[in-house]
């Protein structure tokens, strides 16, 4: 049962390398979740794009009122929202400068369990 | 009520209650009555570049519906009516939900997401946002 299991060096490897895409806590069931995969899965997951939270927290604090920081992270129902709301009114623009980082990695956690199902 | 849902309809009313603040606030304090006078806004963008933004003048487009003016308001800025409208009906679809245990706003919140999210529609959407922006610049907002 051991063909297409991945080594341990290249999972630590991935983790290493795109550790900053995922809450810190997250890691060690990421590393699990990899471990249990066979190697479509793994290429999956290691060729999908992921958001970087420091340049979605410089887009947020650039353009942020337009809403593009949500856009660029998939979240385009709520970047419509603060589009057409003038940033929630310049409040929920200070807001996202805050919870913009987390957000971005949970997607980003999102999109890697979706590479694992198969998608 | 799942957490997910519950976060939707806190954040529904917290978006709702600030949209009213800020329509009350606009009117008792006359700041975009009087006919561009005063030079105060919360547009990030207008205030950094002094460009405004695709939603710029929906305060002053409330205030015009709300003394009657509706053909005005179009052509302050279109969005305004949109929000205007969605301010008024807001609180009693979320009353409704709220005392029937519905989901009616939820669930077109999740189609709406679904709808937007196509390609076709967001380039769509995204022209019509542009067409607008370049309006409201060109009207000086």
């Amino acid at each position: 049962m051991e063909e297409n299991k991945p080594d341990n060096r290249r999972l630590d490897m991935f983790l290493m390398t795109n550790a900053k895409y995922f809450e810190s806590h997250q890691l060690p069931m990421i590393r699990d979740r990899l471990e249990s995969m066979d190697e479509d899965r793994i290429f999956r997951v290691q060729t999908q794009s992921y958001k970087d939270p420091t340049m979605m927290l410089v887009v947020s604090i650039l353009a942020g009122s337009l809403g593009i920081d949500r856009f660029l992270i998939g979240e385009v129902g709520l970047g419509v929202a603060k589009l057409l709301t003038c940033g929630g009114l310049g409040i929920w623009t200070i807001v996202d400068w805050f919870l913009i980082m987390g957000a971005t990695r949970e997607k980003n956690l999102e999109r890697l369990e979706l590479a694992s199902a198969g998608y | 009520m799942n957490p997910e849902v519950r976060k939707f309809y806190l954040l529904f009313a917290a978006l709702l209650t600030g949209g009213y603040l800020w329509v009350a606030m606009s009117w008792y304090s006359d700041l975009h009555l009087g006919g561009g006078d005063s030079e105060f806004t919360i547009c990030v963008m207008k205030t950094t570049t002094g460009i405004p933004c695709p939603s710029c003048g929906a305060t002053r487009t409330a205030m015009s519906l709300i003394k009657g003016d509706w053909a005005g308001a179009f052509w302050i800025n279109p969005l305004g009516i949109l929000l205007a409208a969605g301010l008024l009906f807001g609180p009693v679809l979320l009353i409704i939900d709220l005392l029937m245990s519905r989901r009616f706003l939820y669930r077109t919140w999740e189609s709406f997401q679904k709808v937007i999210s196509k390609r076709k529609v967001l380039i769509v959407f995204g022209f019509l946002i542009a067409l607008n922006w370049i309006w409201n610049i060109t009207k000086g907002l």
